[in-house]
């Protein structure tokens, strides 16, 4: 091998006394040139080296790559919570679109929760409990004057059952003409003066997820997911970059080199790798002191550190296999659509896994799910953070199981490299 | 070259225009050739074609599993239990817990009912005080704790169904006392498979959908920019004496059609895969008719936006992946914007959101294709998604300009 490529990394072609013959080389076996006693490391770190320094190159690019991601995951909480969607923020009454006669019920509808409910006149309370308000409503003629005679009345509730703010309106609607009967009740048992209290059931309301112990859990399963969606990206930018440099006939140069085809795809892959882990470094930085906090408020400064590591190479792995995953589809697409229709849907997959694995949990006794590659690592880490150390030994089967993925993924993308160079040298 | 020339004037198709024939070349025309050139461009390419389609079954597939999901979740909706685990003095208060449970409330001894409910064991909990069924015999107050996760909808509902189940039974004891006109009666009646329902619903999906595809059309139009600069394609179009924003615009308008028509294409196969029976929307052929052609215009007021953020992308970026790169980023409103109808659903239509950009072709798909269109919001989205298409293309215009600053050494 030239000092040129030891010095500088730059990639020269050899001479052609020394190029291979590869009727006389069988495939895998090392050349017998100059540099044949440096081995094959040297080669595999000048394609990497080659690889990362055109990816620097571009700062705007790197800066993009790295600011994207942080830009995304502010959209997603901002537009979360000023829509009030994120579970149990909702602050404003609940729609319910009443149908009737609703100046005839005013009286009775007003005493129902006022804080939480919101009665809208309908046409349609079918329509609407599906199109403006949460819940719909059917009620009968003169509501008032039948609950101030004691007269029997009815209302009818159209509630959509897969909506949970329907569901919650439905609820709140009958727990108020259910408190309103009670305290028709109280009035008239204090008006006999019957002996005994009214009420005798109080209730000490306590919701857990502001309790240490679930501030711990929601941490662990949202450090998780981040790690996930992070590497996930990794899938398009280096496919997208893969396809420029063929594009630009980089690639095409590259392929008429003597290297193995395997190596020539894992020196894409780690540089791709280098880079993906440098613009992930602010998501990481959060994600990690995130981790490390939950886990020092539980066991300590020690625990943390570990815990830091966990998710540091719980990261890495995932980043490796989403880098080979983009290896694969930037060699196997020709165009960008097949690039970005690739990459949306190893999204699209990495985000079912992180809401089911990472955020919401499996079963910890489900244990065929520990080996499959990514799904394995993401719930034994989300495990470990969680503070069940029998799952740093399920960590390490889910690093094996998702490396062996990506060592296939890199075979499979020498192999794509490989019918190109028969093409290019017309080798039989 | 003379003007003269017969073999010269049979060439004016082409891009490359003799200086001599500038003059009388006008602006539209002008525009109508780069358009042309771009347009044949990208339209040869099939894996473009067959990607677009493979976006379309991916999101179907995407529908119809998660149609058919929520089908089998409505049926479990509507007869679901919830866990509720209870810890404390079990034996002590056990009539009063044969009295909560219900079909909807399955009550289950537990030895850390907080626990339970934290890890999601349970739906809710409770602590049980001592000897609660002797002091309730004997009126005297006892206090139970409840355990819930306020942030998850299925402990919020138990905890409802709880309450409302704690208040029965104190009814049931109170009125044993009294003499009171009965409760008012409380009919529950589940909306399913009403197809102007469904309609609604499935509009308010596809708008968000739409918003969500354009991601891939921002990318693909930056990416035909960046591999024009790569190829040095784009040059030779510098050196012509057009005006730069016919430029950009005849660039732009070349890509539309396919970008267009790939939103179209996969909107479609969203809309058809709606009538399909498994999915449970039960929308007739005649409603998909009509909501493909009403949210036709939104997607194609969608699509000319994306193509134009991408040629805005395209320009500023080097090459192919740095254009990329930086189209995924001014992609972002439009993943934005899809969350926002994706969380809030009836997010209202007005003439100020239907001014903005990328919110007013999404609210005008949602509402055409639900059917509740109104015209003046239409003509507003309308006209204001085409001003903002001016300006990215004016934008991109002005970053052409520096370059044929270089390429032609104008001072």
């Amino acid at each position: 091998m030239s000092r040129a490529m030891r010095g500088t990394g730059s990639l020269h072609a050899p001479r052609p006394d020394v190029a291979p013959d590869r009727s006389s080389r069988r495939p895998g076996e090392e050349h017998t040139g100059p540099d044949a006693g440096v081995g094959a490391n040297p080669r595999l770190h000048a394609i990497a080296r080659l690889e990362m320094l055109d990816g620097l190159r571009s700062r705007r690019q790197l800066v993009l790559r790295m600011i994207t991601p942080l830009v995304l995951f502010a959209i997603v909480a901002a537009v979360t919570f000023l829509t009030r969607s994120a579970p149990g923020t909702r602050v404003d009454p609940y729609v319910v679109a009443v149908q009737g006669d609703l100046d005839g019920g005013r009286r009775t509808l007003d005493q129902l929760s006022p804080d939480r409910l919101r009665f809208v006149k309908s046409d349609d309370a079918t329509l609407d409990a599906a199109r403006i308000a949460d819940v719909g409503m059917l009620v009968p003629d003169g509501l008032d004057e039948r609950v101030a005679r004691g007269q029997p009345a009815s209302v009818v509730l159209f509630e959509t059952a897969l909506a949970a703010e329907s569901r919650s309106a439905a609820a709140h609607v009958r727990a108020g003409f259910g408190q309103l009967h009670q305290n028709a009740v109280v009035e008239a048992t204090r008006e006999r003066q019957t002996q005994g209290t009214a009420t005798l059931i109080t209730l000490d309301v306590v919701n857990v997820e502001r309790s240490t112990q679930s501030t711990q859990l929601q941490a662990a399963g949202l450090v998780t997911a981040i790690a996930l969606l992070q590497a996930a990206m990794l899938v398009s930018t280096t496919a997208t970059r893969l396809q420029s440099r063929h594009n630009r006939g980089l690639l095409a140069a590259q392929l008429l080199l003597p290297f193995e085809r395997w190596r020539l795809a894992l020196g894409k892959g780690l540089a791709e790798l280098t880079l993906g882990i440098a613009t992930a470094v602010p998501v990481l930085v959060l994600t990690m002191g995130v981790a490390a906090w939950t886990t020092q408020s539980r066991d300590g400064l020690a625990a943390a550190l570990i815990a830091m590591v966990a998710l540091l190479a719980c990261f890495l792995s995932l980043a490796l296999v989403m880098a080979a995953i983009g290896l694969l589809v930037g060699t196997i697409s020709r165009t960008q659509e097949q690039v970005s229709l690739a990459s949306a849907a190893v999204v699209v997959l990495a985000a079912i896994i992180a809401s089911r694995a990472a955020l919401a949990g499996l079963p910890p006794t489900l244990t065929a799910t520990r080996f499959v590659p990514i799904l394995g690592i993401v719930q034994s880490t989300r495990g470990f953070l969680l503070g069940a150390p029998a799952d740093l030994a399920w960590m390490l089967v889910g690093v094996a199981s998702t490396l062996s993925l990506a060592a296939l993924l890199v075979r499979w993308a020498g192999r794509a490299f490989d019918a190109e160079r028969l093409v290019l040298r017309g080798s039989a | 070259m003379t003007a003269e020339a017969p073999a010269h004037r049979r060439h004016t198709r082409a891009a490359a225009a003799p200086a001599a024939d500038a003059g009388s070349v006008s602006a539209l025309e002008a525009g109508r050739i780069i358009a042309s050139s771009t347009f044949r461009d990208t339209a040869r390419r099939r894996g473009s074609w067959t990607t677009t389609l493979l976006t379309g079954v991916l999101f179907a597939v995407l529908i119809i599993s998660g149609g058919s999901v929520s089908e089998r979740l409505q049926e479990r909706a509507e007869q679901i239990s919830f866990r509720v685990s209870v810890d404390g003095d079990r034996r002590g208060g056990q009539r009063l817990l044969d009295q909560l449970a219900t079909d909807e409330l399955r009550v289950e001894s537990s030895t850390d009912a907080a626990t339970d409910v934290t890890n999601s064991r349970s739906a809710v909990g409770i602590r049980l005080p001592d000897r609660v069924d002797e002091r309730i015999d004997r009126n005297e107050a006892v206090e139970l704790m409840i355990f819930y996760r306020g942030g998850a909808n299925t402990s919020r509902e138990a905890y409802n169904n709880l309450l409302l189940r704690l208040q029965e039974i104190e009814l049931a004891r109170i009125d044993r006392a009294v003499d009171v006109g009965p409760a008012v009666q409380v009919e529950e009646q589940q909306v399913r498979r009403d197809e102007r329902v469904n309609r609604l619903q499935f509009a308010r999906i596809l708008a968000a959908l739409a918003a969500i595809l354009c991601l891939g059309v921002v990318s693909s139009v930056a990416a035909v920019f960046g591999q024009s600069n790569e190829r040095r394609s784009l040059e030779p179009l510098l050196l012509l004496p057009f005006n730069r924003t016919i430029l950009a615009a005849g660039t732009t308008a070349g890509a539309l059609p396919v970008a267009i028509l790939q939103l179209v294409a996969a909107i479609a196969l969203l809309v058809f895969s709606s009538a399909l029976p498994v999915i449970g929307l039960s929308l007739s052929w005649s409603t998909v008719a009509q909501v493909l052609a009403l949210s036709l215009v939104g997607v194609a007021l969608l699509g000319a936006l994306a193509c134009s953020s991408g040629s805005l992308a395209g320009v500023m970026g080097g090459g192919s992946d740095d254009a990329v790169s930086v189209g995924d980023f001014f992609a972002l409103p439009f993943v934005a914007v899809g969350i926002l109808l994706f969380l809030r659903p009836a997010f209202p239509t007005s003439p100020l959101t239907s001014a903005l950009p990328i919110i007013g072709p999404s609210l005008l798909i949602r509402d055409g294709a639900g059917a509740e269109l109104s015209i003046l919001n239409a003509v507003i989205a309308v006209v204001t998604t085409v001003a903002w298409c001016a300006l990215l293309i004016r934008a991109a215009a002005r970053r052409l300009d520096a370059e044929r600053a270089v390429t032609r050494s104008i001072r």
